[in-house]
Protein backbone atom coordinates (compact mmCIF):
# COMPACT_ATOMS: atom_id res chain seq x y z
CA UNK A 1 0.00 0.00 0.00
CA UNK A 2 2.67 2.43 1.09
CA UNK A 3 4.87 1.49 -1.86
CA UNK A 4 1.92 1.95 -4.20
CA UNK A 5 1.29 5.48 -2.96
CA UNK A 6 4.96 6.25 -3.33
CA UNK A 7 4.95 5.25 -7.01
CA UNK A 8 1.61 6.88 -7.80
CA UNK A 9 2.28 10.26 -6.17
CA UNK A 10 4.77 11.61 -8.75
CA UNK A 11 2.32 10.80 -11.55
CA UNK A 12 -0.40 12.70 -9.72
CA UNK A 13 1.82 15.63 -8.92
CA UNK A 14 3.48 16.19 -12.29
CA UNK A 15 0.27 17.16 -14.15
CA UNK A 16 -0.72 19.23 -11.15
CA UNK A 17 2.54 21.19 -11.24
CA UNK A 18 2.22 21.67 -15.00
CA UNK A 19 -1.35 22.89 -14.54
CA UNK A 20 -0.18 25.23 -11.77
CA UNK A 21 2.57 26.61 -14.04
CA UNK A 22 0.06 27.12 -16.85
CA UNK A 23 -2.27 28.98 -14.52
CA UNK A 24 0.52 31.07 -13.05
CA UNK A 25 1.88 32.23 -16.41
CA UNK A 26 -1.13 32.23 -18.70
CA UNK A 27 -4.45 31.89 -16.88
CA UNK A 28 -3.91 34.32 -13.98
CA UNK A 29 -4.36 38.00 -14.94
CA UNK A 30 -1.41 40.37 -14.74
CA UNK A 31 -1.48 42.37 -11.54
CA UNK A 32 -2.46 45.96 -12.35
CA UNK A 33 -0.11 47.48 -9.79
CA UNK A 34 2.86 45.14 -9.63
CA UNK A 35 2.81 43.76 -13.17
CA UNK A 36 4.27 40.43 -14.20
CA UNK A 37 6.56 40.20 -11.22
CA UNK A 38 3.52 39.36 -9.10
CA UNK A 39 3.53 35.90 -10.76
CA UNK A 40 6.27 34.84 -8.33
CA UNK A 41 3.71 35.16 -5.57
CA UNK A 42 1.95 31.82 -6.20
CA UNK A 43 4.99 29.62 -5.90
CA UNK A 44 6.60 31.81 -3.27
CA UNK A 45 3.56 31.40 -1.02
CA UNK A 46 3.33 27.67 -1.73
CA UNK A 47 6.94 27.09 -0.78
CA UNK A 48 6.62 29.26 2.30
CA UNK A 49 3.62 27.26 3.46
CA UNK A 50 5.32 23.93 2.79
CA UNK A 51 8.53 25.12 4.44
CA UNK A 52 6.53 25.91 7.52
CA UNK A 53 4.72 22.58 7.26
CA UNK A 54 8.01 20.71 7.15
CA UNK A 55 9.20 22.38 10.36
CA UNK A 56 5.90 21.44 11.92
CA UNK A 57 6.57 17.82 10.89
CA UNK A 58 9.98 18.17 12.53
CA UNK A 59 8.29 19.43 15.70
CA UNK A 60 5.85 16.51 15.78
CA UNK A 61 8.64 14.02 15.07
CA UNK A 62 10.75 15.54 17.85
CA UNK A 63 8.01 15.34 20.48
CA UNK A 64 7.05 11.82 19.48
CA UNK A 65 10.66 10.73 19.60
CA UNK A 66 11.10 11.94 23.16
CA UNK A 67 7.92 10.14 24.20
CA UNK A 68 8.27 6.88 22.27
CA UNK A 69 12.04 6.66 21.67
CA UNK A 70 11.41 5.05 18.29
CA UNK A 71 13.87 5.62 15.48
CA UNK A 72 11.12 6.24 12.90
CA UNK A 73 10.17 9.55 14.55
CA UNK A 74 13.76 10.71 14.41
CA UNK A 75 13.83 9.79 10.74
CA UNK A 76 10.74 11.92 10.16
CA UNK A 77 12.30 14.83 12.07
CA UNK A 78 15.61 14.87 10.23
CA UNK A 79 14.02 14.39 6.80
CA UNK A 80 11.54 17.18 7.35
CA UNK A 81 14.20 19.56 8.66
CA UNK A 82 16.46 19.04 5.66
CA UNK A 83 13.71 19.61 3.11
CA UNK A 84 12.47 22.56 5.15
CA UNK A 85 15.86 24.25 4.86
CA UNK A 86 15.89 23.74 1.09
CA UNK A 87 12.41 25.24 0.79
CA UNK A 88 13.32 28.14 3.07
CA UNK A 89 16.21 28.94 0.74
CA UNK A 90 13.69 29.19 -2.10
CA UNK A 91 11.45 31.47 -0.04
CA UNK A 92 14.36 33.65 1.01
CA UNK A 93 15.60 34.10 -2.58
CA UNK A 94 12.30 34.55 -4.37
CA UNK A 95 11.13 37.02 -1.69
CA UNK A 96 13.91 39.59 -2.24
CA UNK A 97 13.74 39.15 -6.03
CA UNK A 98 10.08 40.14 -5.83
CA UNK A 99 10.79 42.96 -3.35
CA UNK A 100 13.47 44.53 -5.55
CA UNK A 101 11.21 45.82 -8.36
CA UNK A 102 8.12 46.29 -6.19
CA UNK A 103 9.55 47.88 -3.06
CA UNK A 104 12.80 49.09 -4.59
CA UNK A 105 14.98 47.20 -2.16
CA UNK A 106 16.31 43.64 -1.95
CA UNK A 107 15.86 43.12 1.71
CA UNK A 108 13.29 44.54 4.07
CA UNK A 109 12.88 43.65 7.72
CA UNK A 110 9.38 42.45 7.07
CA UNK A 111 8.16 40.19 9.92
CA UNK A 112 7.58 37.26 7.59
CA UNK A 113 11.01 37.63 6.05
CA UNK A 114 12.67 37.92 9.45
CA UNK A 115 10.80 34.87 10.74
CA UNK A 116 11.87 32.75 7.77
CA UNK A 117 15.46 33.95 8.06
CA UNK A 118 15.62 33.08 11.76
CA UNK A 119 13.89 29.78 11.07
CA UNK A 120 16.56 28.91 8.52
CA UNK A 121 19.32 29.80 10.98
CA UNK A 122 17.77 27.67 13.71
CA UNK A 123 17.40 24.60 11.54
CA UNK A 124 20.86 25.06 10.08
CA UNK A 125 22.12 24.90 13.69
CA UNK A 126 19.90 21.84 14.18
CA UNK A 127 21.64 20.08 11.29
CA UNK A 128 25.06 21.16 12.59
CA UNK A 129 24.33 19.56 15.95
CA UNK A 130 23.20 16.36 14.27
CA UNK A 131 26.39 16.15 12.27
CA UNK A 132 28.51 16.66 15.39
CA UNK A 133 27.11 13.64 17.26
CA UNK A 134 28.13 10.10 16.34
CA UNK A 135 26.05 8.05 18.71
CA UNK A 136 22.61 7.42 17.28
CA UNK A 137 20.27 7.66 20.28
CA UNK A 138 22.09 10.65 21.71
CA UNK A 139 21.90 12.43 18.36
CA UNK A 140 18.18 11.78 18.13
CA UNK A 141 17.57 12.96 21.68
CA UNK A 142 19.59 16.17 21.39
CA UNK A 143 18.10 16.97 17.99
CA UNK A 144 14.58 16.46 19.34
CA UNK A 145 15.24 18.94 22.15
CA UNK A 146 16.38 21.57 19.65
CA UNK A 147 13.51 20.82 17.28
CA UNK A 148 10.93 21.44 19.98
CA UNK A 149 12.50 24.62 21.35
CA UNK A 150 13.13 26.05 17.88
CA UNK A 151 9.54 25.56 16.76
CA UNK A 152 8.12 27.10 19.94
CA UNK A 153 10.15 30.18 19.12
CA UNK A 154 8.47 30.77 15.74
CA UNK A 155 5.34 32.64 16.96
CA UNK A 156 7.37 34.77 19.36
CA UNK A 157 9.88 35.70 16.66
CA UNK A 158 7.05 36.64 14.33
CA UNK A 159 5.29 38.68 17.00
CA UNK A 160 8.47 40.48 18.05
CA UNK A 161 9.49 41.39 14.50
CA UNK A 162 5.93 42.44 13.73
CA UNK A 163 5.73 44.84 16.69
CA UNK A 164 9.22 46.04 15.93
CA UNK A 165 8.32 46.96 12.37
CA UNK A 166 5.10 48.76 13.18
CA UNK A 167 6.92 50.98 15.63
CA UNK A 168 9.92 51.43 13.37
CA UNK A 169 9.76 54.26 10.79
CA UNK A 170 8.16 52.73 7.76
CA UNK A 171 10.04 53.53 4.57
CA UNK A 172 8.34 50.87 2.56
CA UNK A 173 4.71 50.40 1.73
CA UNK A 174 3.58 47.05 3.04
CA UNK A 175 2.23 44.95 0.17
CA UNK A 176 -0.22 43.15 2.40
CA UNK A 177 -3.65 44.42 1.41
CA UNK A 178 -4.29 43.86 -2.22
CA UNK A 179 -7.55 42.29 -3.28
CA UNK A 180 -6.98 38.98 -4.99
CA UNK A 181 -8.73 38.41 -8.30
CA UNK A 182 -10.82 35.16 -8.33
CA UNK A 183 -8.53 33.76 -11.04
CA UNK A 184 -5.56 34.52 -8.81
CA UNK A 185 -7.16 32.71 -5.89
CA UNK A 186 -7.89 29.73 -8.14
CA UNK A 187 -4.27 29.64 -9.25
CA UNK A 188 -3.09 29.68 -5.67
CA UNK A 189 -5.51 26.87 -4.86
CA UNK A 190 -3.80 24.68 -7.45
CA UNK A 191 -0.21 25.74 -6.70
CA UNK A 192 -0.38 25.04 -2.96
CA UNK A 193 -1.53 21.40 -3.20
CA UNK A 194 0.86 20.77 -6.09
CA UNK A 195 3.83 21.86 -3.97
CA UNK A 196 2.47 20.13 -0.86
CA UNK A 197 2.37 16.79 -2.72
CA UNK A 198 5.83 17.55 -4.06
CA UNK A 199 6.95 17.92 -0.44
CA UNK A 200 5.36 14.60 0.54
CA UNK A 201 7.17 12.85 -2.32
CA UNK A 202 10.51 14.30 -1.26
CA UNK A 203 9.83 13.53 2.40
CA UNK A 204 9.03 9.86 1.74
CA UNK A 205 12.16 9.50 -0.39
CA UNK A 206 14.33 11.19 2.19
CA UNK A 207 12.94 8.92 4.92
CA UNK A 208 13.70 5.88 2.74
CA UNK A 209 17.26 7.07 2.43
CA UNK A 210 17.60 7.29 6.20
CA UNK A 211 16.17 3.79 6.57
CA UNK A 212 18.67 2.45 4.04
CA UNK A 213 21.50 4.08 5.93
CA UNK A 214 20.36 2.23 9.02
CA UNK A 215 20.48 -1.04 7.07
CA UNK A 216 24.03 -0.25 5.94
CA UNK A 217 25.15 0.46 9.50
CA UNK A 218 23.47 -2.74 10.67
CA UNK A 219 25.15 -4.88 8.02
CA UNK A 220 28.51 -3.28 8.72
CA UNK A 221 28.18 -4.17 12.37
CA UNK A 222 27.28 -7.73 11.46
CA UNK A 223 30.31 -8.08 9.20
CA UNK A 224 32.59 -6.61 11.85
CA UNK A 225 31.30 -9.13 14.34
CA UNK A 226 31.89 -12.04 12.01
CA UNK A 227 35.37 -10.91 11.06
CA UNK B 1 8.55 20.51 48.53
CA UNK B 2 10.72 22.60 50.82
CA UNK B 3 13.27 19.82 50.69
CA UNK B 4 13.31 19.99 46.89
CA UNK B 5 13.99 23.74 46.84
CA UNK B 6 16.67 23.40 49.48
CA UNK B 7 18.52 21.00 47.18
CA UNK B 8 17.97 23.29 44.21
CA UNK B 9 19.47 26.23 46.09
CA UNK B 10 22.39 24.05 47.15
CA UNK B 11 23.25 23.49 43.49
CA UNK B 12 22.93 27.19 42.68
CA UNK B 13 25.02 28.14 45.74
CA UNK B 14 27.68 25.59 44.85
CA UNK B 15 28.01 27.05 41.34
CA UNK B 16 28.13 30.62 42.56
CA UNK B 17 30.68 29.77 45.25
CA UNK B 18 32.98 28.14 42.71
CA UNK B 19 32.74 31.11 40.35
CA UNK B 20 33.19 33.81 42.96
CA UNK B 21 36.09 31.94 44.46
CA UNK B 22 38.07 31.44 41.27
CA UNK B 23 37.01 34.84 39.86
CA UNK B 24 38.36 33.77 36.48
CA UNK B 25 34.91 33.72 34.86
CA UNK B 26 33.79 36.96 36.55
CA UNK B 27 36.80 38.87 35.27
CA UNK B 28 36.61 37.56 31.74
CA UNK B 29 32.87 38.21 31.43
CA UNK B 30 33.22 41.70 32.91
CA UNK B 31 36.08 42.66 30.64
CA UNK B 32 34.32 41.17 27.67
CA UNK B 33 31.16 43.16 28.30
CA UNK B 34 33.15 46.40 28.71
CA UNK B 35 35.19 45.68 25.59
CA UNK B 36 32.07 45.23 23.49
CA UNK B 37 30.84 48.66 24.60
CA UNK B 38 34.20 50.26 23.85
CA UNK B 39 34.71 48.56 20.49
CA UNK B 40 31.22 49.48 19.31
CA UNK B 41 31.98 53.12 20.05
CA UNK B 42 34.59 53.10 17.31
CA UNK B 43 31.91 52.24 14.78
CA UNK B 44 30.32 55.65 15.30
CA UNK B 45 31.39 59.26 15.12
CA UNK B 46 32.71 60.40 18.50
CA UNK B 47 30.21 62.60 20.30
CA UNK B 48 27.53 62.20 17.63
CA UNK B 49 23.97 62.85 18.71
CA UNK B 50 22.58 59.60 17.24
CA UNK B 51 24.72 57.58 19.65
CA UNK B 52 21.79 57.79 22.07
CA UNK B 53 19.63 55.93 19.56
CA UNK B 54 22.04 53.05 19.16
CA UNK B 55 23.13 52.87 22.82
CA UNK B 56 20.39 50.40 23.91
CA UNK B 57 21.39 48.04 21.12
CA UNK B 58 25.03 48.18 22.16
CA UNK B 59 24.12 47.59 25.80
CA UNK B 60 22.19 44.44 24.95
CA UNK B 61 24.77 43.11 22.55
CA UNK B 62 27.31 43.50 25.36
CA UNK B 63 25.05 41.78 27.90
CA UNK B 64 24.09 38.92 25.67
CA UNK B 65 27.60 38.25 24.41
CA UNK B 66 28.95 38.28 27.95
CA UNK B 67 26.15 36.04 29.20
CA UNK B 68 26.67 33.50 26.44
CA UNK B 69 30.38 33.47 27.26
CA UNK B 70 29.41 32.52 30.80
CA UNK B 71 26.81 30.00 29.69
CA UNK B 72 29.31 28.13 27.56
CA UNK B 73 31.23 27.35 30.76
CA UNK B 74 28.20 26.48 32.87
CA UNK B 75 28.41 22.71 32.47
CA UNK B 76 32.08 22.42 31.56
CA UNK B 77 33.26 21.96 35.15
CA UNK B 78 30.68 19.25 35.76
CA UNK B 79 31.89 17.47 32.69
CA UNK B 80 35.63 17.82 33.28
CA UNK B 81 35.53 16.52 36.84
CA UNK B 82 32.77 14.00 36.10
CA UNK B 83 30.51 15.75 38.57
CA UNK B 84 27.47 15.23 36.38
CA UNK B 85 27.37 11.62 37.56
CA UNK B 86 27.39 12.82 41.15
CA UNK B 87 24.60 15.32 40.51
CA UNK B 88 22.51 12.68 38.83
CA UNK B 89 23.05 10.27 41.70
CA UNK B 90 21.89 12.87 44.23
CA UNK B 91 18.33 12.43 45.53
CA UNK B 92 16.98 15.19 43.33
CA UNK B 93 15.24 14.75 40.04
CA UNK B 94 16.82 16.13 36.92
CA UNK B 95 14.52 19.08 36.64
CA UNK B 96 15.97 20.15 39.99
CA UNK B 97 19.46 20.19 38.51
CA UNK B 98 18.14 22.42 35.73
CA UNK B 99 16.43 24.74 38.19
CA UNK B 100 19.58 25.04 40.32
CA UNK B 101 21.68 25.78 37.26
CA UNK B 102 19.22 28.39 36.03
CA UNK B 103 19.23 30.19 39.37
CA UNK B 104 23.02 30.12 39.53
CA UNK B 105 23.45 31.36 35.96
CA UNK B 106 20.78 34.01 36.40
CA UNK B 107 22.33 35.51 39.54
CA UNK B 108 25.74 35.41 37.96
CA UNK B 109 24.58 37.16 34.77
CA UNK B 110 22.71 39.77 36.82
CA UNK B 111 25.85 40.56 38.83
CA UNK B 112 27.86 41.08 35.64
CA UNK B 113 25.15 43.28 34.14
CA UNK B 114 24.75 45.43 37.23
CA UNK B 115 28.50 46.05 37.36
CA UNK B 116 28.59 46.92 33.64
CA UNK B 117 25.63 49.30 33.79
CA UNK B 118 27.45 52.27 35.40
CA UNK B 119 30.27 51.93 32.86
CA UNK B 120 27.68 52.02 30.11
CA UNK B 121 26.22 55.24 31.53
CA UNK B 122 29.68 56.79 31.64
CA UNK B 123 30.80 55.69 28.17
CA UNK B 124 27.63 56.91 26.52
CA UNK B 125 27.20 59.95 28.72
CA UNK B 126 23.72 59.00 29.86
CA UNK B 127 22.07 59.63 33.19
CA UNK B 128 20.24 56.49 34.13
CA UNK B 129 19.15 57.28 37.69
CA UNK B 130 15.55 58.21 36.89
CA UNK B 131 15.20 55.36 34.39
CA UNK B 132 16.68 52.77 36.71
CA UNK B 133 13.55 51.14 38.24
CA UNK B 134 11.80 50.32 34.93
CA UNK B 135 15.15 49.44 33.39
CA UNK B 136 15.72 46.89 36.14
CA UNK B 137 12.44 45.17 35.27
CA UNK B 138 13.53 44.87 31.64
CA UNK B 139 16.97 43.60 32.62
CA UNK B 140 15.55 40.97 34.96
CA UNK B 141 12.95 39.73 32.45
CA UNK B 142 15.31 39.66 29.48
CA UNK B 143 18.18 38.06 31.40
CA UNK B 144 15.88 35.37 32.76
CA UNK B 145 14.57 34.61 29.28
CA UNK B 146 18.09 34.40 27.95
CA UNK B 147 19.21 32.12 30.78
CA UNK B 148 16.30 29.64 30.57
CA UNK B 149 17.06 28.59 27.00
CA UNK B 150 20.76 29.25 27.50
CA UNK B 151 21.08 26.77 30.37
CA UNK B 152 19.29 24.07 28.38
CA UNK B 153 21.50 24.56 25.33
CA UNK B 154 24.59 24.85 27.49
CA UNK B 155 23.88 21.38 28.92
CA UNK B 156 23.36 20.18 25.36
CA UNK B 157 26.53 21.67 23.93
CA UNK B 158 28.93 20.14 26.49
CA UNK B 159 27.79 16.75 25.25
CA UNK B 160 28.91 17.40 21.67
CA UNK B 161 32.32 17.64 20.11
CA UNK B 162 33.01 21.25 19.20
CA UNK B 163 30.03 22.24 21.34
CA UNK B 164 31.44 25.61 22.36
CA UNK B 165 31.43 26.60 18.68
CA UNK B 166 27.86 25.41 18.22
CA UNK B 167 26.34 27.04 21.32
CA UNK B 168 26.19 30.59 19.85
CA UNK B 169 24.68 29.21 16.63
CA UNK B 170 21.86 27.74 18.69
CA UNK B 171 21.50 30.59 21.13
CA UNK B 172 21.50 33.74 19.02
CA UNK B 173 18.65 32.91 16.65
CA UNK B 174 16.65 31.69 19.64
CA UNK B 175 17.15 34.99 21.40
CA UNK B 176 15.80 37.22 18.65
CA UNK B 177 12.49 37.98 20.44
CA UNK B 178 14.34 38.75 23.68
CA UNK B 179 16.87 40.99 21.95
CA UNK B 180 14.24 42.95 20.02
CA UNK B 181 12.02 43.45 23.09
CA UNK B 182 14.89 44.36 25.39
CA UNK B 183 16.45 46.85 22.97
CA UNK B 184 13.15 48.53 22.14
CA UNK B 185 11.95 48.85 25.72
CA UNK B 186 15.36 50.05 26.93
CA UNK B 187 15.32 52.71 24.24
CA UNK B 188 11.83 53.87 25.21
CA UNK B 189 12.70 53.92 28.90
CA UNK B 190 15.86 55.95 28.30
CA UNK B 191 13.89 58.41 26.20
CA UNK B 192 11.62 58.92 29.21
CA UNK B 193 8.45 57.42 27.71
CA UNK B 194 5.65 56.12 29.93
CA UNK B 195 4.99 52.46 30.67
CA UNK B 196 2.11 52.26 28.17
CA UNK B 197 4.56 52.74 25.28
CA UNK B 198 6.65 49.71 26.15
CA UNK B 199 4.19 47.51 28.07
CA UNK B 200 3.70 45.33 24.98
CA UNK B 201 7.42 44.56 24.98
CA UNK B 202 7.29 43.62 28.65
CA UNK B 203 4.36 41.31 27.90
CA UNK B 204 6.35 39.67 25.13
CA UNK B 205 9.31 39.17 27.46
CA UNK B 206 7.07 37.64 30.12
CA UNK B 207 5.52 35.31 27.53
CA UNK B 208 8.98 34.26 26.36
CA UNK B 209 10.13 33.66 29.94
CA UNK B 210 7.15 31.50 30.83
CA UNK B 211 7.08 29.46 27.61
CA UNK B 212 10.76 28.66 27.59
CA UNK B 213 11.11 28.16 31.31
CA UNK B 214 8.33 25.57 31.32
CA UNK B 215 9.48 23.92 28.08
CA UNK B 216 13.13 23.72 29.15
CA UNK B 217 12.18 22.50 32.62
CA UNK B 218 10.22 19.61 31.10
CA UNK B 219 12.69 18.79 28.34
CA UNK B 220 15.89 18.96 30.40
CA UNK B 221 15.13 15.54 31.83
CA UNK B 222 15.43 13.95 28.40
CA UNK B 223 18.68 15.69 27.70
CA UNK B 224 20.87 14.15 30.37
CA UNK B 225 19.56 10.63 30.67
CA UNK B 226 22.66 8.52 30.34
CA UNK C 1 7.08 47.72 -13.17
CA UNK C 2 10.33 48.22 -15.11
CA UNK C 3 12.16 44.96 -15.80
CA UNK C 4 9.46 42.90 -14.10
CA UNK C 5 9.90 40.01 -16.53
CA UNK C 6 13.61 39.89 -15.90
CA UNK C 7 13.08 39.48 -12.16
CA UNK C 8 10.30 36.97 -12.75
CA UNK C 9 12.63 34.90 -14.92
CA UNK C 10 15.38 35.15 -12.31
CA UNK C 11 13.08 34.03 -9.49
CA UNK C 12 11.74 31.00 -11.31
CA UNK C 13 15.21 30.02 -12.47
CA UNK C 14 16.49 30.01 -8.91
CA UNK C 15 13.38 28.19 -7.72
CA UNK C 16 13.86 25.31 -10.13
CA UNK C 17 17.64 25.23 -9.76
CA UNK C 18 17.29 24.79 -6.00
CA UNK C 19 14.57 22.17 -6.41
CA UNK C 20 16.38 20.11 -9.03
CA UNK C 21 19.62 20.59 -7.14
CA UNK C 22 18.01 19.06 -4.08
CA UNK C 23 16.43 16.22 -6.04
CA UNK C 24 19.79 15.51 -7.67
CA UNK C 25 21.55 15.58 -4.30
CA UNK C 26 18.94 13.26 -2.83
CA UNK C 27 19.19 10.87 -5.79
CA UNK C 28 22.96 10.77 -5.59
CA UNK C 29 22.94 9.85 -1.92
CA UNK C 30 20.25 7.29 -2.64
CA UNK C 31 22.36 5.65 -5.30
CA UNK C 32 25.50 5.67 -3.16
CA UNK C 33 23.76 4.03 -0.23
CA UNK C 34 22.11 1.49 -2.51
CA UNK C 35 25.49 0.56 -3.97
CA UNK C 36 26.99 0.19 -0.52
CA UNK C 37 24.06 -1.90 0.59
CA UNK C 38 24.43 -4.28 -2.36
CA UNK C 39 28.15 -4.52 -1.73
CA UNK C 40 27.63 -5.40 1.93
CA UNK C 41 24.96 -7.94 1.13
CA UNK C 42 27.32 -9.63 -1.31
CA UNK C 43 29.99 -9.87 1.39
CA UNK C 44 27.55 -11.41 3.81
CA UNK C 45 26.12 -13.96 1.40
CA UNK C 46 29.63 -14.83 0.21
CA UNK C 47 30.65 -15.94 3.65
Amino acid sequence: MKEKIKTILPYVDLPLIILALYMVFIYAPTDSYMGDIQRIFYFHVSFAWVGFLSFFCNFVGSIMYLIKKERCWDILAVSAAEIGIAFCLIVLTTGPIWARPVWGTWWTWDPRLVTFLILTFMYAAYMTVRNAIEEETKRARFAAVIGIIAFLNVPLTYLASHLWRTIHPDVIRPGGKWGLDPAMTATLRIAVPAITIFFVILLLRRMDLEGMRDRVAELKKKIMKEA
Amino acid sequence: MGYYFKKVFLIAAKDLRIEFRSKEKIYSMMLFSLLVMVIFNFAFEPGAEYIKDVAPGILWVAFIFAASLGLSRSFVLEKEEDCMQGLMLSPLDRSGIYLGKVIGNFIFAMVIELISLPFFAVFFNLSLTSALPPLMIVIVLATFGFITVGTLFSALSVGIRGGDMILPLLLFPMQVPVIISAVKSTGLIMAGSGIDTYSQWLKLLIAFDIIFFVASFVIFEYLIEE
Amino acid sequence: MEGGLYYLFLAYTILWVVNFGYIFFLGKRYKDVQKELEHLEKIISGK
